[in-house]
């Protein structure tokens, strides 16, 4: 009987790159664990961010725990393009057409909250753009990442 | 671009995904190659040509212009 787990190269576990034909179970999880656990790390660390500037006090610990996002932003951001090298050609075109989505999801969003803003809509952060766009991201790769199996 | 991807792909007796683990690609790449979503880069039209032993113009032919 075909041994598909140990034919697999360790390097490429997902996706594409394997000399047998693929099997349902194993194909995206590594994928969709790596896009779901750096998310969840992100959005945990802004929280960790935002909510220190409230209880703890001004210091070196404080200063840590806000830079903290940056870390796991560039975690999403290594997720994300390993998850584009290691697809084929026509995943690699359906993931850039997900950028393409998010930048125009992004712009008629801010656009469209900035003429809110002159109606009287209070001033919001930049930090809500930044989540949203990750987001609209994160659920297109999810879906493609999904499907591509 | 027209291709005739279904045929040589039944005449062998293979899935989609077995197809694209011969060719390196997913399942879902095969897929929109068959359905004419998708015209490959050279490289992948170069594989499939050496995977079926036929020249490129014998898989793949470009759709006539009104």
């Amino acid at each position: 009987m075909l041994d598909i787990e140990n034919s697999l190269p360790q390097s490429k576990a997902c996706f594409t790159s394997v000399e047998v034909p693929m099997e349902p179970p194993y194909w995206p999880k590594f994928a969709v664990r790596g896009v779901v656990s750096s998310q969840w790390a992100y959005w945990c660390s802004l929280a960790s961010a935002a909510m220190s500037v409230t209880f703890i006090p001004p210091g070196s610990v404080r200063t840590l725990v806000i830079l903290t996002p940056t870390l796991t932003a560039l975690l999403c951001v290594f997720i994300a393009y390993w998850l584009y090298r290691q697809s084929d050609e026509y995943i690699q075109l359906r993931l850039l057409r997900c950028v393409t989505i998010t930048a125009i999801v992004v712009m008629f969003c801010t656009l469209g909250y900035f003429f809110m803003e002159l109606f009287g809509f209070p001033h919001v952060s930049l930090l809500w753009v930044n989540l949203l766009g990750w987001s609209v991201f994160n659920v297109q790769l999810l879906f493609v990442v999904l499907r591509a199996r | 671009m027209k291709n005739i991807l279904p045929e040589l792909r039944a005449e062998r007796g293979w899935t989609q995904a077995e197809l694209g683990a011969r060719l390196k690609v997913s399942r879902q790449t095969v897929n929109a190659l068959e359905t004419e979503r998708y015209e490959p880069s050279l490289s992948l039209a170069f594989a499939i040509a050496e995977l079926f032993q036929r020249p490129i113009e014998a898989i793949f032919r470009p759709k006539r212009r009104a």
